[in-house]
């Protein structure tokens, strides 16, 4: 099967970070999926730590606030350098409602032993005007294999907040050739 | 089995373009709907990225529209027909999807995003003005002189329905 | 007593899932961490809400200089 879900999981309370370890290098690329709410109010961070770490990336992003604010961004913008996306805090200032924020990470090749790079998208909508459509461009600058993936935000992860990775696996069928 | 491997290739060499061809509408009995194809890897300059469907080489059959940060600025524009994004020197990578290839009553259309860390990174809407079914693609440089580099991973998937 | 902040593990061989407390180093780094965290926040706020502002300043004096409603839109598209 070339898509196949490796772990779920949902909070039933708040944890401070979801890691998924041991990450089999069976397949060729990762997709992380996630459903998230900091517990603390108006819009906080994203984050993303690769095999333990938040050293050695670089990013970029862009992105769109629906009332007029764009922006893009870089890891040395003066935010984390593992951040990937605003998530929605409880209710508070911006944030009218309880939502939950999705955001979809893409790795290809992430077993290869080059640098390791990866697309983040992310919405917070929140049923308020401002919400928070963010791109991001990643790298990871090491050449290992990526064998855990820890999501957080920037205070503590909030109950219900859910996390799916999948793997995909790259194959032949149909008679496709490539030249 | 939704999401179905078509092809795949590792460039042992540097390439001018990478084609994929014979592109099925179908896989033992199951439809398939849409294309997903993924690039992960460099150039040997930094280009714009251009995708030609079943040998058109007609660039104002390929309408895009585009937004772009480079970390500092962002920019939308229309001016660059048939590109889905761009690669570097540095690695990056470009997702894209073909909504609907194997239908015959309309033009086809592409959501792109590209996403290169130490360049720049955006995402594209793009319109192929032909009603056939898709059955090969061809990615190049947009200028036709770059070309992509060793190790560069080209990945084609469908997703039936 | 005060609470435990704990992290879950997902082994993805086994699948099973484990309640770790935090380290005093994880600790203090989510300590710096959100205290950083909310002062970019606040000033992401006020940047905006800044902004917000100056807009509604300057289509009051376009206003006040004679600028219909959709004169001013276009200008400011």
């Amino acid at each position: 099967m070339t898509m196949q879900v490796i772990q779920h999981i949902e909070l039933g309370s708040a944890q401070s970070s979801i890691t998924f370890s041991n990450i089999p290098q069976t397949y060729t690329d990762l997709l992380l999926v996630t459903s998230i709410r900091d517990t603390s109010g108006g819009f906080q961070l994203l984050l993303l730590d690769i095999n333990g770490s938040s050293s050695n990336r670089k990013w970029r992003s862009l992105f769109g606030n629906g009332v007029g604010g764009v922006g893009s961004q870089t890891e040395t913008s003066g935010n984390p350098a593992n951040t990937i996306a605003l998530v929605n805090g409880a209710v508070g200032g911006p944030i009218s409602v309880v939502a939950y924020t999705s955001a979809q990470l893409y790795f290809p090749n992430y077993s290869g032993s080059s640098f390791k790079s990866f697309s983040a998208d992310s919405v917070t909508e929140n049923n308020s005007t401002e919400n928070y459509n963010f791109i991001e461009a990643g790298l990871w600058e090491q050449n290992s294999a990526i064998t855990s993936l820890t999501v957080k935000t920037t205070n503590t992860v909030a109950a219900g907040s859910s996390a799916t990775l999948y793997g995909i696996l790259k194959g032949s069928s149909g008679g496709v050739t490539v030249s | 089995m939704s999401y179905i491997a078509l092809a795949n290739i590792t460039l042992s060499s540097a390439a001018s373009s990478v084609t994929f061809s014979n592109i099925p509408t179908s896989v033992n009995g199951v439809a398939l709907r849409d294309l997903v194809l993924v690039i992960d890897g460099t150039a040997s300059v930094g280009i714009n990225v251009s995708i030609f469907f079943n040998n058109d080489n007609t660039t104002s059959n390929y309408p895009y529209v585009r937004m772009i940060g480079n970390g500092s600025t962002t920019s939308s524009d229309t001016a660059n027909p048939t590109v889905i994004g761009d690669l570097q020197t540095t690695r990056g990578m470009i997702k894209l999807s073909v909504m609907d290839y194997s239908a015959t009553d309309k033009h086809k259309t592409l959501l792109s995003r590209f996403d290169n860390p130490s360049s720049v990174l955006g995402a594209i809407a793009l319109r192929w003005a032909n009603t056939n079914a898709i059955t090969s693609l061809r990615v190049r440089d947009t200028a036709n002189a770059a070309t992509f580099s060793i190790g560069t991973t080209f990945a084609l998937y469908a997703i039936a329905g | 007593m005060s609470e435990v902040i704990t992290k879950l593990v997902i082994d993805c061989e086994t699948g099973i899932q484990s309640v770790v407390p935090l380290t005093p180093e994880e600790l203090e780094e989510r300590a710096l961490m959100a205290a950083q965290a909310e002062l970019d926040r606040q000033a992401r706020e006020a940047e905006e809400a800044a902004r917000l502002a100056a807009k509604a300043s300057a289509e009051a004096k376009l206003s006040a200089l004679g600028l219909t409603k959709s004169e001013i839109a276009a200008l400011l598209k």
